[in-house]
């Protein structure tokens, strides 16, 4: 039998960070200008979400497009040509049921119970319906949506690494969680262009420390659009379509897979991305002039406005 | 002339850094420690009027933060509800030490590693965090008085184990928090 005093002193000599041990102050000195850089008055949700990496939200442009919370989490450390996403793929495969299920299940362990608030409806995350899924090499996607009705939109675009065949848990799970609504849906050959995201890949919290990016975009398709290819600078990626719904993500940033020098077409004064649209009798309309969601925006009840 | 709120933050962090950064090291490898202490103090400069002020409450606020941080770091793995605590690497452990010495360390570690973790929690918020039950109580978002019974019974389990604790091995040793370079 051991006393409480000896087996404290015992348990102390194994102390995995003795309070003797070196600490980088100029790391110290970094992050405090960096938090207090910080917008106070941005809520937090009590419980922090871990390793959840500062997104770039590119805004709609317009004020009812509406950004509620924008994170991204612990992707594998990456340089130069971003190994982690080595066998990432431009045509989406189709990720089976259990994948699908795997990612919604980790994504929504980080969205937390419920989503919104604060001004916009408050939704319980459960309630978000899977509305695509995909496949491109190890890494597999969830688009996540919530729809009221007045068309107010949530949507989590999520991203897991998750290889095939795997049994194990999707790990690097990364989402960027976004709302707004009020628009009409587009009609017959139309692509409003939705919401993008850029997930930074970096080493540590508020952009410390090396790393790379991803890109995610989703938007909504006319009926009689069956198919959406999307040119992010120089890369070529096919979305994922289904019931009028298109998102798609790549390796890089929005404007490709290399960051540009500039913000310059993050403000609407340039496109940042180029579409092609497939039609239901299999004709591809190159380079089409996306409608943004707001230039349709919904009569209100009263038939006003 | 830097506002109140600023001038308060400065002094929270100034006073607590090292003391989170430790509580996350004990509780990771050494670059996650140092995102868990990045998002910990987002949290309090975001939430300043949340963060008591009385004598000795801030530090166990900002662990509670730190430990859910930690707890979102891993809950989409395997649903954890409680933190492992790491102890010394074993490099850290046989440098230089008598063979007895190392060999009692050596027992210990085994013990510790068969704790649960909740149980390496409530012990390592006495022991390396050295809080009172109250404060403790506030961290794992307990009473002081639940906290003292699970503090009795995890005291218990890890007397249990060195007293049937194998004799320790180089695979036990194994067993300890690898060593990363931060």
């Amino acid at each position: 039998m051991t006393d409480h005093l000896t087996l404290d002193q015992r348990l102390r000599r194994l102390d995995a960070a003795p309070l003797d041990e070196a600490i980088d102050r100029d790391r110290q000195s970094r992050l405090l200008e960096q938090v207090l850089t910080a917008d106070p008055d941005v809520p937090v949700k009590v419980a922090p979400r871990p390793l959840r990496r500062p997104v770039r939200r590119v805004a709609w442009g317009v004020a009812t497009a509406m950004a509620l919370t924008a994170v991204a989490v612990a992707l594998p450390l990456t340089t130069g040509g971003q190994p982690a996403f080595a066998d990432w793929t431009e045509k989406p495969a189709v990720a089976s049921e259990q994948d699908a299920q795997a990612l919604r299940a980790a994504c929504l362990d980080q969205v937390g119970e419920t989503v919104g608030g604060d001004g916009a409806p408050r939704v319980a995350s459960e309630d978000l319906e899977t509305r695509l899924a995909d496949r491109r090499g190890a890494w597999v996607s969830v688009l996540l949506t919530w729809t009221g009705a007045d068309r107010y939109q949530f949507t989590v675009a999520c991203l897991g690494h998750l290889p095939p065949r795997s049994t194990d848990e999707p790990s690097d799970v990364t989402h960027a969680l976004m709302g707004g609504g009020g628009w009409a849906p587009p009609t017959g050959h139309e692509l409003a262009e939705g919401s993008m995201a850029e997930l930074s890949v970096s080493s540590g919290f508020l952009g410390l420390g090396e790393g790379g990016q991803a890109a995610t975009t989703t938007g909504d398709v006319g009926p009689g659009v069956v198919g959406v290819t999307v040119h992010a600078g120089s890369t070529t990626i096919e979305a994922s379509v289904k019931d009028g719904t298109y998102a798609a993500w790549w390796p890089g940033t929005l404007q490709g897979p290399t960051p540009p020098d500039s913000a310059k077409g993050a403000n609407g004064a340039e496109p940042i991305l180029r579409y092609d649209v497939t039609l239901l009798d299999g004709t591809v309309l190159r380079d089409v002039a996306p409608t943004h969601p707001t230039e349709r925006l919904l009569d209100p009840p009263n038939g006003g406005g | 002339m830097r506002p109140a709120s600023e001038e308060r933050f400065r002094s929270l962090y100034a006073a607590h850094y090292d003391h989170v950064l430790h509580f996350a090291r004990r509780r990771t490898d050494p670059a996650s420690a140092h995102d868990v202490v990045a998002e910990t103090f987002l949290v309090a400069w975001r939430r300043l009027h949340d963060v008591p002020d009385g004598v000795g409450q801030a530090l166990p606020w900002l662990y509670a933060v730190a430990r859910n941080c930690l707890l979102n770091m891993t809950r989409g793995e395997n649903r954890q509800r409680a933190v492992a605590v790491r102890l010394v690497t074993r490099s850290g452990i046989d440098r230089g030490e008598h063979a007895d010495s190392v060999g009692e360390r050596l027992e210990m570690a085994d013990a510790w590693q068969r704790l649960t973790p909740s149980e390496q929690e409530v012990l390592a918020l006495a022991v390396w965090e050295d809080l009172t039950s109250p404060q403790a109580g506030k961290v794992l978002g307990i009473s002081a008085a639940a906290y003292r019974v699970r503090l009795a019974r995890a005291r218990r389990a890890l007397e249990r184990h060195l007293d049937h604790s194998p004799a320790p091995t180089v695979a036990s040793a194994a067993t300890l928090a690898p060593e990363a370079s931060s």
